[in-house]
């Protein structure tokens, strides 16, 4: 995954395989998603899977927008 | 016989307590005293209190350096830990943003801010005839720290770190001697929210204190940062903190007085608090 494209759809798809919705936005390295869910249940497990998948697509920090 | 906990608690804190006759050692050696540049969080607290108690009240004096980059609250703690652990302290304004190398906000932005700092302070040492001491510890000596270069060019010694003091031998020995910074969160300046290459404004600055501010007054505990993105506020917090403000009715809470202070939008990183995160943003250190 190299183009900021690329990064933010390869993202969004690995959300949506961990049934987490959202849409990403990016600033550089700085994931930030908005998610289609109003409230999306992210327990510690999750937030876990969400992190790992944002580093995998090259980004240094992922953020849940309010 | 002890259990293991117990066991190297007490080795732990046998060698802080070690480290700590080798800083008063290390003190008693500057027998016209020592400046210390002091800023009422971990280390600075510590350093002072230590000082008072090796030198006197005499040989001793503590210096804020006052900005709009320095949070009022660290202000006031400063004040109530001189006034009551006895520390003489005076106070300087700093104009660290009127340097334009500073208000640029490179990734060694530290450096101007410290050569500000030092270069109102060296001159209260050199007329009292005092050493003049920062805070770093040892624990600083392998961390992203360009400020250190400005203290060695006005010869600023560092004895925590000189003497092998980490933090957490620092929190150990200030919870010895009832410190309140023993556990406080760490406190670097406001600027410290902004990534590199965004301009540091007094209105930024005031921006993010209010933030966190208003995230303190809604029950915010432990290590916090709101981060600068523009528009968009990047909060981090303990990771341990993120469920209880994920929740529904906290997260409208945590938003709102965020929003409040200004950000247009507000995000909770999901990751949670880490220490030079913004250094990692800009590929200053690795993630």
């Amino acid at each position: 995954v190299s183009s900021p494209v690329e990064r933010r759809a390869a993202l969004a798809s690995a959300l949506a395989a961990l049934g987490v919705p959202a849409d990403v936005d990016a600033d550089g390295p700085l994931a930030v998603l908005r998610p289609r869910d109003a409230a999306p249940s992210l327990d510690a497990a999750t937030r876990a899977a969400v992190v790992d998948a944002a580093r995998r697509c090259g980004f240094t920090h992922v953020a849940l927008e309010l | 016989m002890a259990a293991p906990h117990a066991t190297t608690t007490a080795a732990a804190d046998a060698t802080s307590l070690d480290r700590e006759r080798a800083l008063v050692e290390w003190l008693r050696d500057r027998t016209r005293g020592v400046l210390v540049g002091f800023s009422g969080g971990v280390d600075s607290s510590y350093l002072a209190c230590v000082a008072v108690e090796t030198l006197g009240r005499d040989r001793v004096l503590a210096v804020i350096g006052r900005s709009a980059s320095y949070p009022a609250a660290q202000w006031a703690a400063a004040r109530e830990i001189a006034d009551r652990f006895g520390i003489p302290c005076e106070e300087v304004d700093t104009n660290e943003l009127a340097d334009p190398s500073y208000a640029a906000n490179p990734s060694n932005r530290c450096y101007f801010c410290k050569r500000e700092l030092w270069s109102r302070l060296a001159p209260i040492a050199d007329a009292r005839g005092l050493t003049l001491l920062d805070g770093t510890n040892a624990d600083d000596l392998s961390d992203h720290r360009p400020g250190a270069v400005a203290g060695r060019e006005r010869d600023v010694r560092s004895p925590l770190a000189e003497v092998g003091l980490t933090k957490a031998d620092i929190r150990r020995l200030s919870a010895l001697r009832g410190l309140p910074t023993a556990a406080a969160p760490s406190s670097p300046c406001l600027a410290s929210r902004l990534p590199y290459g965004t301009s540091v404004t007094v209105e930024r600055l005031a921006q993010v204190e209010r933030a966190e501010s208003a995230l303190r007054a809604i029950g915010v505990v432990g290590d916090l940062r709101v981060r600068h993105h523009g528009d968009l506020a990047r909060v981090e917090m303990l990771a341990a903190e993120i469920d209880r403000w994920l929740d529904p009715v906290a997260s409208t809470r945590l938003a709102t007085a965020v929003r409040e202070a200004g950000f247009a939008r507000v995000a909770l990183d999901l990751r949670g608090f880490r220490s030079g995160s913004l250094n990692v943003l800009a590929g200053v250190v690795a993630g």
